[in-house]
This record gives structure tokens, C-alpha cells and sequence, in this order.
């Protein structure tokens, strides 16, 4: 192969590199920009939207308390754990459950503890 | 002398005088605009807490009828919805046992609350509406009734025709029986002393719970009925 060619291939893989790691953190940063240039209710909704996409109860319980709207955040969190209440250890879950209005927090404790709901 | 005339131009006249009802929606038709109406500022923005909100809303409705009809937009919080008006009436007790049992519509959850909560004296009509109403609970719902059964300590006959009556529930029943062979009292002496004969699976799940009381007796504590 000539010089000039594995040069330019070179040159090609490290751009493209370069290009699909700029694309990545682009694209992470116009989601957090997705909730961020929002406001009231289209804010909460799109945080809402997010909790639900969560995997982990350290992200929920991040995300979670930039929902301004109490019912939308109770909704966010009850929805979370409803999904994930199987395979959510207690700990967990009972943090999750106190960011909850008053009112709601029996409801959430009961989906950890009551056999027939945890299984 | 007749007074006729003069009755028939008064009662003309009452009815002639008699307000007129006010057109509009009936009472729990506006109710549940008003709820809807509420909750409507989510419905696009955050269409989940859209029936998270009417889940909320129906606390303020005193009709099933209205309860329903808002719960029905509620989405995936519509059983939820339904379970929430029920323990919001429960409190109330405006409303009879079978009327709340109704209103749990979808909830499986709230249905074994109601019939948990309103056990029949027949323990097999116990199990008969555990079946008809629990949906996926069923089972905890059966091993509900047994263990209340079990605690009134049932005499021989009782737990023949149980034992003949709940094949389907053969280990439960069996395992509790087991536990009545184990555990009962002096004070109930027509209990069975050993586990009776009968299908394969219940006689061996009684005997497996007669041996794992026998060498735990601190469980059958188990056996008494929790205090309200």
C-alpha cells in the first residue's frame, strides 16, 4: 500500500473516531437539554419521562426530585417502583418511597412489603 | 257544600308557581367533568400523571357509577383509581361490603382486600369468591381462608368435607390441617389427631406440616388470629 493511502486511512479512522465520540456527547447533551429548556408542566412531564427510562434507584432518586409538580413526582416515583418492585432491594425502596408526599408513602411501602405484590 | 273548584285553581296554581329545575349536568355528571377537568392541564405534558391525577381526583366523588367513568381515562392507574375510591369509602362504611367489592372493578389487589376483609363463615364460599373475584391473588386469597379456618381449630367433620371440598387447594389445605394436628389446644379436643386420609398431596402435606411443628412448636403461635 502507498504511503499516501495508509496515511490517509489513518487519518480517516482516528477522524471518524474523534467524530462518533463528538456525536455521542452531543447527543447526551441535547437530551439533558431535552428537560432542561423546559418549563412547568413540559418539564416535569419530560422528567417524568426520564425517571421511567431509569435502571437504577440512585438515578430515580436523582431525577426524581427536579420534578417540580408534587403529583407529577409522585407519579414518576410510584410508576418506577410499581415496574421495578421485584428485584428492588428494601433499602432502596424506602428511600424512594420517602420522597413521596405523605399521603402517597403508604401506598409505596405497601407495594415493597406485601408478599402477594412483591413476587 | 264542595269546595271543588277552589282546590283544583289552588293546585293549579302550586304548580304553576313551582320552580323550575335548573338545567345542567346532574350532580355526579358534574362531578366528573370537574375532575377531568382538573386534571386536564397534564393530559398532554405528562399523560402518565394525567391518571395519576384523576387516580387522585376521585377521592372527591361519592358516586361508583362517577368513579368509574373517571378511572376508565385513567390509563395504567385505572386499577389503582378504583382500589383508591374503595379504601377512601371502606373508611366511610357509607357502603355495604358487596357494593365495595364491586367497585374494586379491575383491582385484584383491592378485591382481596375487600374479601380478605369480609371473610364468609363457609370457608369453601370463602374460596368460591376468592376465585371469583381475586384474579392473580387467588392463591394468597385461599391461603388466607385456610389459615382463619385453621385457627377456629374445626373438628373432624368440618375438615373432611373442607378436605373433600378443595382438592384444587390440596397442599394448602393439607398443610394447614397439619398444622391443626400439631397444634391444636387441649382446650379443642375434637380435632383431628392425625392427619385423615385423602388425595396424595394432602395427606403428604399434612404430614410434612405435623413433622415440621412438631420440631418447632414456638410456630404455631402462627395459628392464632392476628388482633385487629
Amino acid at each position: 500500500m502507498r504511503p499516501e493511502v495508509e496515511r490517509f486511512e489513518s487519518f480517516f479512522r482516528r477522524t471518524s473516531a474523534c467524530a462518533l465520540i463528538a456525536l455521542g456527547a452531543c447527543g447526551a447533551a441535547t437530551g439533558d437539554k431535552d428537560c432542561e429548556a423546559l418549563v412547568a408542566i413540559e418539564h416535569d412531564g419530560c422528567v417524568h419521562a426520564r425517571v421511567q427510562r431509569a435502571s437504577t434507584a440512585t438515578e430515580v432518586l436523582e431525577l426524581a426530585p427536579t420534578i417540580h409538580d408534587a403529583l407529577v413526582r409522585d407519579a414518576a416515583l410510584l410508576q418506577w417502583v410499581n415496574a421495578h418492585r421485584k428485584s428492588l432491594p428494601q433499602r432502596e425502596g424506602q428511600a424512594i418511597c420517602a420522597l413521596l408526599s405523605p399521603r402517597e408513602q403508604s401506598a409505596c411501602n405497601r407495594r415493597l412489603n406485601a408478599p402477594h405484590l412483591s413476587r | 257544600m264542595t269546595r271543588v273548584p277552589e282546590v283544583l285553581l289552588l293546585l293549579l296554581a302550586l304548580a304553576c308557581a313551582a320552580p323550575v329545575a335548573p338545567a345542567g349536568p346532574a350532580p355526579a355528571a358534574a362531578a366528573v367533568a370537574a375532575a377531568l377537568a382538573r386534571c386536564a392541564p397534564y393530559r398532554t405534558a405528562a399523560p402518565d400523571a394525567y391518571g395519576f391525577c384523576l387516580r387522585s381526583e376521585v377521592a372527591t366523588l361519592a358516586d361508583a357509577g362517577a368513579m368509574a367513568e373517571v378511572c376508565a381515562a385513567a390509563g395504567i392507574w385505572q386499577a389503582d383509581c378504583h382500589a383508591e375510591w374503595v379504601l377512601q369509602q371502606s373508611r366511610l362504611h357509607l357502603l355495604t361490603p358487596a357494593a365495595l367489592l364491586d367497585a374494586c372493578g379491575p383491582s385484584a389487589d383491592c378485591a382481596l382486600q375487600q374479601v380478605d376483609a369480609h371473610p364468609d363463615v363457609d370457608v369453601l364460599v370463602q374460596i368460591g369468591r376468592c376465585e371469583a373475584r381475586t384474579g392473580a391473588f387467588v392463591d394468597d386469597c385461599v391461603a388466607h381462608a385456610v389459615q382463619r379456618w385453621a385457627a377456629s381449630y374445626p373438628a373432624g367433620p368440618e375438615v373432611e368435607r373442607v378436605a373433600a371440598g378443595t382438592e384444587r387447594y390440596a397442599v394448602q389445605v393439607g398443610t394447614f390441617v397439619g398444622m391443626i394436628v400439631a397444634c391444636a389446644p387441649p382446650d379443642a379436643p375434637d380435632t383431628p389427631a392425625r392427619c385423615p386420609d385423602g388425595g396424595a398431596l394432602y395427606g403428604e402435606a399434612c404430614r410434612r406440616a405435623v413433622g415440621s411443628y412438631a420440631q418447632d412448636r414456638s410456630r404455631c403461635g402462627g395459628l392464632l388470629p392476628s388482633p385487629n
